[in-house]
């Protein structure tokens, strides 16, 4: 088991190494990511007690449905799986506690813990989950896959736009709808293989118009039943909600894009530093975009023509 | 027709396939053996157009990777897809329009269910399915017969003959010599980087056993079990 930790100690620090950033560097910038982003939540909105425990339990789910997990309980006598998978998930789930001890949240934060150790024993393997009927099935494949990964998500979207309507609190509600867009942008964070991209009898430019324009017809379904709620509820700022939106859209634009200037490759440090530049400051994005379209038709290229 | 001219692929120093000099017809069927390692995968990837290579791939379709159908080994199918969404997606790739898959499942695949989740023979047929419904006219199968039952590999062999009777150019890899001397117009064999002969019926059986008894040797030496 100790030899287990160890490998995924090395395999952190390999991966962290590819993206051109030192470990112990890697390890610090994410906990000061996860800091910055947890005071900006407290300071944006009161549910911030409860959206910090359901992104850990989000966590929770993503690392309980890895792949790599059948092996491991091939490996490891079920006793021992159980025991790693207990220690992945309380590493995963402590820091979120301690911040919100920090924050006074003395209820909340210790039920992290049972949910961390009932969550060992609960298998999210694929397998054993029916293939869910999506909106998107004339479109395969980003948003049928990204659909079926995270349906479960939508209906705490929906509830956080209720609790927004209810307490009357814009923000939130234009939260809730923004995370619509994060959770459609990560459908495009992994490079698919080459295979899938060099089936397509079509030049890099047409394969670029034709991926954009599906993402943004689906994720035109996607969106609407939010952005329909929110327009009418807050009728008052539908002209933020409308311009909020077609961020939305223009920066899930970007992120396809950005996806395939780094082709065959992951996005990497270059792509995340410009789009994150261009998220703090969208003027910029359409500099992004042009720039991130040009890569996009060079990396394309050897796989279309 | 596939004119290969100086095809030749390197990785690093390692030269796996050396000026390569051959032509596909179309409506025959060539087999390429040779041992693991070879450069039977890699030049099918050079063919496909999904290697770079130097030397030249002339055919009368450009871009030729439009009109190839490339049954790799493996088959890779992306998380939560089901089988009838994979043919979908293969088919708006090629421009196809067909979506009555369930009518041409020639293999009885569950279609409904999620593709990565299929037995590896499974896995092979609906890839196979899916390069089929593109109507392409060239057909790479790189091990087809791998992994499938035998009910099935009949199927294949059936579909073979088809595309043979349909003028379409086809290269299969196989380790099944019986396979390819049922298929095969043409034999040729892989090794060190060049096609070295063009195998006959009457040298077939002989290349075969060469094969499998240097395959053994190399691994009576190396292996040490208990």
């Amino acid at each position: 088991m100790k030899f287990y930790f160890q490998l995924q100690q090395k395999r952190y620090v390999r991966w962290i190494t590819s993206l051109g950033i030192h470990p112990i560097v890697g390890l610090l910038l994410v906990l000061a990511i996860f800091l910055l982003m947890s005071f900006i939540m407290y300071t944006k909105t009161d549910m911030a007690k409860w959206i910090l425990p359901e992104i850990a339990v989000f966590l929770l789910f993503k690392i309980g449905s890895r792949k790599d997990l059948k092996s491991s309980r091939a490996i490891f006598s079920r006793g021992d799986f159980l025991k790693v998978r207990l220690v992945e998930n309380l590493v995963c789930v402590l820091p979120f506690m301690f911040f919100l001890m920090y924050k006074g949240e003395w209820l909340i934060a210790p039920l992290l813990i049972p949910i961390a150790g009932v969550m060992t024993f609960v298998n999210f393997q694929m397998n054993l989950i029916p293939a869910i009927p999506t909106p998107f099935k004339k479109f395969p494949w980003e948003f049928i896959a990204g659909f079926r990964k995270t349906f479960w998500l939508l209906p705490i979207l929906y509830f956080v736009i209720f609790k927004a309507i209810q307490v009357d609190n814009f923000n939130l509600g234009l939260v809730a709808l923004m995370i619509h867009f994060f959770v459609m942008m990560s459908f495009y964070m992994e490079p698919e293989k080459s295979f899938f991209v060099w089936v397509f009898k079509e030049t890099p430019q047409s394969f670029l118009f034709k991926k954009w324009k599906t993402s943004m017809l689906c994720a035109l379904i996607f969106t609407l039943p939010a952005f329909v709620v929110m327009s009418l509820f807050f009728s008052d700022y539908f002209v933020f909600i409308l311009a909020a939106y077609l961020l939305g859209f223009i920066m899930l634009s970007s992120v396809i894009l950005a996806k395939y200037s780094a082709y065959p490759y992951q996005m990497n440090v270059p792509q995340g530093i410009l789009y994150a530049v261009s998220l703090f400051f969208p003027p910029v994005l359409p500099l992004c975009i042009w720039l991130f379209y040009r890569q996009s038709i060079r990396s394309l290229k050897p796989y279309l023509e | 027709m596939i004119h290969l001219k100086a095809l030749s692929k390197s990785f690093g120093k390692n030269e796996v396939l050396k000026s390569i000099n051959q032509v596909f017809e179309p409506g025959k069927i060539y087999g390429i053996v040779g041992e693991n390692g070879a450069g039977k995968t890699t030049l099918f990837k050079c063919i496909a157009g999904m290697e770079n290579h130097s030397g030249e791939i002339n055919a009368p379709y450009h871009p030729i990777k439009n009109h190839i159908g490339f049954l790799e080994t493996n088959p890779v199918f992306m998380s939560y897809i089901t089988g009838w969404e994979y043919l979908k997606l293969l088919s708006i790739a090629r421009h196809e329009v067909e979506e009555n898959f369930e009518e041409q499942n020639i293999f009885d695949l569950p279609l409904g269910e999620y593709a990565e989740n299929y037995s590896t023979g499974m896995k092979k047929k609906l890839a196979l399915m899916a390069i089929l419904l593109q109507k392409n006219q060239i057909y790479i199968l790189d091990e087809p017969f791998n992994g499938v039952d035998i009910h099935s590999n009949m199927i294949i062999s059936g579909i073979i003959k088809r595309l043979r009777e349909l003028g379409k150019t086809v290269l299969i890899s196989s380790h099944i010599f019986s396979s390819l001397r049922e298929h095969c117009d043409e034999i040729l064999l892989l090794s060190e980087g060049q096609f070295t002969q063009n195998v006959t019926a009457e040298s077939f059986d002989k290349l075969e056993k060469e094969m499998i008894e240097r395959s053994l040797e190399a691994s009576q030496k190396r292996l040490k079990i208990g």
